[in-house]
C-alpha cells in the first residue's frame, strides 16, 4: 500500500507541468484590470496587438476550470470619453465584465464623467456592482454606489472574507464636476471603513484609481491593506510592481492589454499571498465565443443607431470640400489606377471584412474627410469618398479642379501621422511606408506642363 | 488488482523518471557545449556610448530622434537579435544587425508623442547575443509640451432641466514666446453661444459657452473650434456633452436584441426614473405582439421594465415598439424603438 502511496504521488508531481500548477483548491485569486479606455478588442490594425475582452474571458475561463475560486475587480476608466459610442462601449464592457464574474467596478475620473442616466442604468441592472469608498453621485434619479464590497470564498472548511474598498484621486478631476459628484478626501474617507474592516475580515484590497505616489502614501497611512491595485497611465505593468512594507502596489496596465493576477492560499481560515503578477493578454488565448458575439452586437448597435451620421462635422476653410478620388482620376489616371491597388485604395474594405464599416472611430482612418463638413459621412451616398482617397493626404480638392496650380498637393509625414499613430501604427516609418504608396512619377495628360508632385 | 495497479504505476513511474533522466542528460549536453563557448575567448560585447538620453522639452505634434551609439568590444561577430520599445509610440531600429570586432553600430529611437502631455520616460531594450549583456535597456526620456493648451479638454453640462440654461468655461493658454493668436471659437450648434471673456495675462484666452433655449429632451453634442495660429495645433477641438432632462428619464434608448436563434428567449432591461415624483406611468403598450414585458419597482423613484422576446418567435426582423403613457405634459409618452433579429 505503500508503495501505491509512493507511486502515485510520483506519478502526480512528475506528470503535471508546474506551471500548469496555477492553484490548488484551497487557493483564491483577486483579478483585476483597468483603464480600458474603451479597448474592447485590438482594433486589427497590426499584428501582436494585447488584449480584449474576449482573451480576457478565455484566460478567467482557465483559472476557473482549474478549480480556482477567483474574484476578479475593475480598477476603473472603462471607456475615454461620454459620447454615445462610449455609453455602448460602456454597456457593453459592464455585461462582458458581469458575464465573467467580476464582483466589481471601481469608479474611475472618467466613469463619473458618464451620462448619470447610463450609471443609473447599469449600476441597477446588471450583475456587477459599482464601487467608490470616497465618491458619492447625487443625481435627480438613483446611481447606485457601494462604499466597501466584501465577498466570501465559498470553501466552507477554509472561508475567508475579502474585504474591497475604492478611491478616486482628487488629482484626476482637473476641470468643473458637475453639481451632483461629490468626492472626498482618499484617506478620510478610508478611514471608518479600514477600521471596521480590519478585524471583520482576512484580507482588504484597496482599488486606488490614483497616481502611483498617492497610492504609496495611502499604502503607508493604512498598514491593514494588504494589496493596492492603482497606478495611472501605466503602459508596462509588469515593470510597475513595487511594495510599501508588504503591500504589493501592482498596476494592471492601459487598454486592458494585461490582466493581474493576486494568488493567496488559504488554510484554516487564515490567507497568505502567494504571488502577485501581470500577465500580457496575447493571441496565446482563444477567442470566447460569448465576448465575440457581445462584440458584434456591439457592432449592430453602432449601426442600428447610425453613429456615423451622428458625428459632428467640422467645417473648412476658405470653401474646401471633397470631391472623392474618381473625380481626381480625370487628369491622374495613371497614379489613380496605382492607388487603387494600394493598401489606401482599399482601405475601406479591411473595415467591411471585419464588420466594421459602421464604427466611427475606425472609419476615421478608412475614409476621406470623415468629420469635415464634404467629407465621408455614410456608405449609401459618399461611396465616392471610400478608402484613403487622393483628399485623405493631399487635402480638399475642390478648388483644385476649379483651378488648376502647382500649389495644391504636397503633403508630408505630420500628414500620414494623423491615423499611423502610436496607437494603430507603431512600426510607421515614413521613408519605408512611403514607398509603399508612391505614386508612379508620370507627366500630366492634360497639363503636359506639369509634372506630377509627390 | 491493488498489485496490478501497483506494477502498473511504477512502469509509468520509471518511464517518466527514465524520461526526466534523459532531459536531464539533454540539458546536460546544451551545458557542455555553453562550457565549450566558455571556454573559448572570442565573445562579442555590447558597449554603449550612452543608456539615456533625455529630449528636453517636445512640442506635440513633433516628433524626435537619437541614435544611441555602440561598439562590438568583444572578439566574436556581435549579433543585434532584436530591437523592441516598450510603448507603440517609440520606434527603435538597429542600423545594422551583423557588427563584427570594434565596429559601430547605431540604435535610432524615435519617439512620437501623439497626444500625450507631459513628463515621458520610454525605453528600448537591445536583445544581442553579447553572453555576458545580453539584453541592453536604453531610455529616452523628455516632456511633451503643447503650444497650445485647452482646459478643459471637454466641457461637460452634465443634467439641466428642460427650459434651464447652463454656462462653462474653458482656457486656452498659449506659450508666450511663440506669439500665438487665438483666432476665434466657434460651433455650428445653434443652442451654444461663445463669448470671450477679458484677462490680465495675454497668454490666457477664456470662453464662456453657454447652452441655452435647447427645446429637445435628450442627449446632446457636438464640438467647440478653437482655431490659432499655431503651424503645430491649428484647430483644436473641444468635445462638449449634456443632457437635457424632462420629468422622467429612461435607458437604454434603444430596445436592441441583436440576432438571436430561434427557441431562446431574450431578456433585456429598461430603467425609468422618475425626476418629477408626481408623474405616473398610466399605461405600457408593445408590439410586436411576440415581446412581452413586465414592470416592477427597483426603489421610490425608478422602474424596471423587463422586454421579454419569447422562444415562439419566427425567423426575420424585429421591428416593434414600447410605448410607455404617462400623465407628464412634457413626456406624455415614451416610445423606445425595438429592434432585432430572429435566425433559425
Amino acid at each position: 500500500m505503500k508503495m501505491l502511496l509512493l507511486s502515485l504521488s510520483i506519478v502526480f508531481f512528475v506528470s503535471v507541468p508546474p506551471d500548469t500548477i496555477y492553484a490548488s483548491s484551497s487557493e483564491i485569486a483577486i483579478l483585476f484590470s483597468g483603464e480600458e479606455l474603451g479597448a474592447l478588442q485590438p482594433c486589427g490594425c497590426y499584428e501582436g496587438q494585447l488584449g480584449g475582452i474576449s482573451r480576457r474571458d478565455a484566460f478567467i475561463d482557465l483559472l476557473k476550470k482549474q478549480k480556482n475560486q477567483v474574484f476578479p475587480a475593475s480598477l476603473g476608466d472603462l471607456t475615454k470619453g461620454s459620447g454615445r459610442q462610449d455609453e455602448i462601449k460602456m454597456e457593453t464592457l459592464c455585461r462582458a465584465l458581469g458575464f465573467m464574474g467580476y464582483v466589481l467596478h471601481n469608479l474611475g475620473e472618467k466613469d463619473i464623467e458618464m451620462s448619470p442616466r447610463v450609471l443609473s442604468f447599469l449600476s441597477q441592472s446588471q450583475n456587477m456592482e459599482f464601487l467608490s469608498t470616497n465618491v458619492s453621485i447625487k443625481a435627480p434619479f438613483p446611481v447606485k454606489i457601494n462604499q466597501s464590497v466584501v465577498k466570501e470564498s465559498l470553501d466552507p472548511d477554509n472561508g475567508v472574507k475579502i474585504a474591497f474598498l475604492g478611491i478616486l484621486s482628487k488629482s484626476f478631476l482637473e476641470h468643473h464636476m458637475n453639481e451632483y459628484v461629490t468626492i472626498s478626501e482618499p484617506v478620510k474617507a478610508l478611514k471608518p471603513f479600514v477600521k471596521q474592516l480590519k478585524n471583520k475580515v482576512n484580507l482588504i484590497v484597496l482599488l486606488s484609481h490614483a497616481p502611483m505616489e498617492e497610492s504609496r502614501e495611502i499604502a503607508k497611512s493604512f498598514p491593514e491593506i494588504g494589496l493596492i491595485i492603482t497606478g495611472h497611465n501605466i503602459e508596462e505593468p509588469k515593470d510597475a510592481i513595487t511594495y510599501v512594507h508588504n503591500t504589493p502596489l501592482v498596476s494592471p496596465g492601459m487598454g486592458g492589454r494585461f490582466i493581474g493576477i493576486a494568488k493567496y492560499g488559504v488554510n484554516k481560515k487564515t490567507i497568505e499571498r502567494k504571488s502577485v503578477e501581470v500577465v500580457p493578454l496575447d493571441n496565446s488565448y482563444p477567442e470566447s465565443q460569448e465576448m465575440v458575439s457581445l462584440l458584434r452586437e456591439y457592432q449592430n448597435i453602432l449601426k442600428e443607431e447610425g453613429l456615423l451620421n451622428k458625428t459632428p462635422q467640422a467645417p473648412l476653410p476658405n470653401g474646401l470640400a471633397y470631391t472623392g478620388s474618381f473625380a481626381c482620376s480625370v487628369c491622374h489616371k495613371m497614379i489613380y489606377d496605382h492607388w487603387y491597388k494600394t493598401t489606401h485604395g482599399t482601405a475601406y474594405n479591411t473595415l467591411v471584412d471585419d464588420g466594421h464599416q459602421y464604427d466611427p472611430e475606425c472609419i476615421q482612418c478608412h475614409t476621406t474627410g470623415y468629420g469635415e463638413i464634404s467629407g465621408f459621412l455614410n456608405d449609401e451616398k459618399y461611396q465616392n469618398l471610400i478608402h484613403v482617397g487622393c483628399e485623405s493626404c493631399h487635402g480638399p480638392g475642390n478648388k483644385h479642379r476649379e483651378n488648376v496650380n502647382d500649389d495644391y498637393g504636397s503633403t508630408d509625414e505630420a500628414t500620414c501621422l494623423k491615423c499611423h499613430d502610436s496607437e494603430h501604427s507603431p512600426t510607421f516609418q515614413f521613408n519605408e511606408y512611403w514607398k509603399r504608396i508612391a505614386h508612379p512619377k508620370v507627366p500630366m495628360k492634360k497639363y503636359p506642363q506639369t509634372i506630377e508632385s509627390q | 488488482m491493488m498489485r496490478i495497479i501497483a506494477v502498473h504505476l511504477v512502469i509509468i513511474q520509471t518511464v517518466l523518471v527514465s524520461s526526466l533522466y534523459y532531459s536531464a542528460f539533454a540539458s546536460d549536453g546544451v551545458k557542455d557545449e555553453n562550457i565549450g563557448m566558455e571556454e573559448t575567448t572570442d565573445k562579442p560585447k555590447i558597449v554603449f556610448e550612452k543608456q539615456t538620453h533625455d529630449f528636453g522639452k517636445i512640442y506635440i505634434g513633433e516628433i524626435v530622434e537619437y541614435g544611441f551609439k555602440f561598439k562590438n568590444q568583444g572578439t566574436s561577430e556581435l549579433i543585434v537579435n532584436n530591437v523592441k520599445s516598450s510603448c507603440g509610440c517609440t520606434a527603435a531600429l538597429a542600423s545594422k544587425s551583423h557588427l563584427l570586432k570594434d565596429e559601430t553600430g547605431e540604435i535610432k529611437v524615435k519617439f512620437n508623442p501623439g497626444r500625450y502631455v507631459g513628463k515621458v520616460s520610454k525605453s528600448v531594450t537591445v536583445n544581442s547575443n553579447d553572453p555576458k549583456n545580453s539584453s541592453v535597456k536604453l531610455t529616452i526620456a523628455g516632456e511633451v509640451i503643447e503650444e497650445v493648451s485647452v482646459k478643459p479638454k471637454q466641457i461637460n453640462f452634465g443634467i439641466i432641466r428642460k427650459g434651464d440654461s447652463c454656462a462653462r468655461s474653458i482656457e486656452v493658454k498659449t506659450i508666450p514666446e511663440l506669439k500665438i493668436d487665438i483666432k476665434k471659437a466657434e460651433s455650428p450648434n445653434p443652442y451654444i453661444s461663445i463669448k470671450k471673456e477679458k484677462t490680465d495675462d495675454r497668454s490666457m484666452h477664456r470662453f464662456l459657452v453657454t447652452l441655452a433655449n435647447y427645446d429637445y429632451i435628450g442627449k446632446l453634442s457636438g464640438i467647440i473650434f478653437v482655431y490659432t495660429s499655431s503651424s503645430k495645433q491649428e484647430r483644436l477641438d473641444v468635445p462638449f456633452y449634456g443632457e437635457i432632462i424632462g420629468d422622467i428619464t429612461f435607458y437604454p434608448e434603444t430596445v436592441s436584441f441583436g440576432k438571436v436563434t430561434k427557441d431562446r428567449e431574450i431578456n433585456k432591461t429598461v430603467i425609468v426614473n422618475f425626476v418629477n415624483k408626481d408623474v405616473k406611468i398610466e399605461k405600457i403598450e408593445i408590439d410586436p405582439s411576440v415581446i412581452d414585458y413586465t414592470v416592477s419597482e427597483l426603489n421610490a423613484t425608478s422602474k424596471k421594465i423587463d422586454v421579454i422576446l419569447g422562444k415562439n418567435s419566427s425567423i426575420g426582423k424585429i421591428t416593434g415598439s414600447l410605448k410607455i403613457y404617462t400623465n407628464s405634459s412634457i413626456q406624455p409618452i415614451i416610445q423606445i424603438p425595438i429592434r432585432g433579429e430572429v435566425k433559425g
